[in-house]
């Protein structure tokens, strides 16, 4: 059942052209970021350059980068790979089951999600090694420099390079699978999300709405206010301690996807990222099996 | 007469006006830009009120007046990337909702596919572009009555106005961290009546909304994908970036092609009020779009007469 609802997905004619339309905002960007980054490294002297898997690293930790490319196309797939209504009834009336069909469904989300981190590791793979030529597994030692360069009590200092403190300290390949998992555990969340709110308001548009929504949240608290700091100053304080600051850099996508500051640490904020983002998706994959289980299935009339 | 393209314009322009989603939009964008405005007004309020000190009255950033908030909040990443969607919001749906419904072939029938083709479309770019211009004076409006007029913005506003006067004619900037692209933006905007943030942003904002438009018009004619509809646009100004990116980097060897090639960017351009470069980038953009849908009619009589009536 999984596999025919994913066949019939991938051959829906929008689908494909909604990937093709997403790959082709992709290529030039990830051409400039090439062309940024490349001469950023070569500015610290013979420090290394820059790989393909620092590339693929710095694709996946650029909160401009997901905004701009993946976000929006994440968002345009939701539609597609959130429910089939048709399909749905088919399994329930054919297998029997209602368990099944919500396995279907979530494994169906996961896959996508997990299918959309896959296509666009390899674009940046075979575009920037094209570029590249380094396919080298080590760090480059630019990589410190940039790191050592923020002090230690800068709450919020992007680079360029958005790795942040204690990368290094991993090898590459481990930095980037965490990256990479951090990133898909927060699309499934994204997907299962728009999936729950799909089924309880019986319109697509909602699910792409909440989705739209928790973006425009994100954007606006992280550059608006310089890493998602609201401040304000309570006269009921002590004069030296006046100034109150309401970190709400939690509340947004932000940890699913990238970090704050290039002086964050990278073990917290990753492992807050990927617990965060796998709590919240069996928090909405268990409500969408309830709902599987108790709601109702029927011929709602959905608007696309 | 009654089946002219002008009087079915006047008439599709009177349906969008009238319609709750037009205006849900632009209440939407109001409650954002108000929302913005307050949150920005936290901290230089609070610290006005709150800082304790005299010297805590005074708050080093030449902004936070109505003018440089309109300015501001243009400039965010928020509006510059999603604006495109206002264009689309206006009237696109129609398009697909008449196509559905079967309304479409009763009008097609009297007045001819091109005549219908051609008056849809307009009335897409026109509401477009007046939503654009409408969220514009919106952001105006409330930025002058929120932070302009209201008292208890205002003595705060005065008061950092004078001080920052002060500091700036006696060319002590520098000692306070203000930078000079600082005081040069507020000088602009002070030397500077309001008509000009009316006029040349509510201009721009209707070329802008009404391109928008005209490009989901196109879009829902081709396709019955209502995200695609709302999302084209915004897509459509990514992918332009892109495409110039490509052409820049291309020519990079040939500075005046490069020069030249520079200037076509969008989206970098949509904060600036004053930039002729970017009227005429836009009016290109609007012939692209009016070339691009002359190109795509037969094709979209075809799909209309043989697809007939699309089933909801």
């Amino acid at each position: 059942m999984v596999r025919d609802q994913v066949t019939m997905v991938l051959r829906k004619p929008s689908v494909r052209i909604k990937f093709l339309l997403v790959t082709l905002l992709f290529i030039p960007w990830l051409m400039e970021q090439v062309d940024i980054l490349v001469p950023f490294a070569d500015s610290y002297g013979r420090k290394g350059e820059v790989t393909v898997f620092v590339m693929l690293l710095h694709v996946f930790n650029y909160l401009y980068f997901y905004v701009e490319v993946l976000l929006v196309g994440f968002i345009l797939l939701i539609p597609d790979i959130v429910r089939n209504e048709y399909t749905e009834k088919q399994s329930v009336l054919a297998g029997g089951s209602r368990k099944r069909a919500a396995f279907a469904a979530l494994a169906r989300i996961v896959f996508f999600s997990f299918l959309y981190v896959v296509w666009f590791v390899f674009l940046t793979v075979v575009i920037s090694g094209v570029r590249i030529h380094n396919f080298s597994l080590e760090w480059p030692h630019f990589v410190d420099i940039v790191i050592k360069q923020v002090s230690p009590g800068d709450r919020f200092n992007m680079s360029l390079f958005m790795l942040p403190k204690g990368c290094t300290d991993y090898s590459v390949p481990v930095a980037l699978a965490l990256v990479l998992l951090r990133s898909t555990l927060g699309f499934i969340f994204l997907g299962l999300l728009a999936s729950l709110v799909t089924m309880f308001t019986k319109k697509v548009k909602y699910g792409v709405g909440i989705t739209v929504i928790l973006l425009a949240v994100t954007l606006f608290l992280y550059y608006h206010f310089f890493g998602a700091y609201l401040e304000y100053y309570d006269g009921s304080r002590p004069i030296t301690d006046v100034l109150v600051k309401v970190d709400l850099i939690k509340a947004t996508l932000v940890p699913f996807f990238s970090f704050r500051s290039i002086g964050d640490d990278f073990t917290y904020w990753i492992r807050y990222g990927i617990l965060a983002g796998l709590g919240l998706s069996v928090l909405t994959g268990a409500g969408i099996w309830v709902y599987y289980q108790k709601g109702d299935l029927g011929d709602a009339d959905q608007d696309e | 007469m009654n089946n002219s393209i002008c009087r079915n314009l006047y008439l599709d322009i009177r349906r969008g006006l009238q319609d709750k989603r037009f205006w849900a939009v632009l209440g939407i964008f109001s409650f954002l830009f108000f929302f913005c405005i307050v949150l920005d007004w936290v901290r230089p309020l609070t610290q006005y009120y709150n800082g304790g000190l005299q010297s805590y009255k005074y708050y080093p950033v030449p902004g936070h007046v109505a003018r440089y908030e309109v300015e501001v909040l243009n400039g965010l990443v928020l509006f510059v990337d999603f604006f495109p969607f206002v264009g689309a919001a206006a009237f696109a749906w129609v398009i697909m909702d008449d196509r559905r419904q079967g309304y479409c072939m009763q009008q097609i029938q009297r007045m001819g596919f091109a005549a219908y083709y051609r008056g849809k479309l307009a009335a897409s770019g026109i509401l477009g572009g007046i939503l654009g211009a409408l969220c514009m004076v919106s952001l105006c409006l409330l930025s002058l009555v929120l932070i302009d007029y209201l008292p208890f913005f205002r003595e705060a506003v005065d008061y950092n106005a004078e001080t920052f006067r002060q500091i700036f004619q006696s060319g002590q900037h520098s000692n306070y961290g203000i930078g000079w692209s600082g005081c040069r933006d507020y000088v602009f905007l002070d030397g500077h009546p309001w008509v000009w943030n009316f006029l040349a942003g509510g201009i721009k904002y209707f070329v802008m909304g009404a391109s928008y438009g005209l490009l989901a018009g196109i879009i829902a004619f081709g396709s019955d994908n209502r995200v695609l509809v709302y999302a084209g646009p915004v897509l459509a100004l990514f992918l332009w970036d892109g495409l110039v990116y490509m052409f820049d980097r291309f020519t990079e060897p040939f500075s005046r092609a490069a020069t030249v090639i520079d200037k076509f960017y969008l989206r970098g351009r949509m904060t600036e009020f004053g930039n002729l470069y970017h009227y005429c980038l836009l009016f290109f953009f609007f012939l692209v779009l009016v070339f691009l849908s002359g190109i795509l009619r037969d094709r979209t009589e075809c799909r209309y007469m043989e697809g007939g009536m699309k089933n909801g």
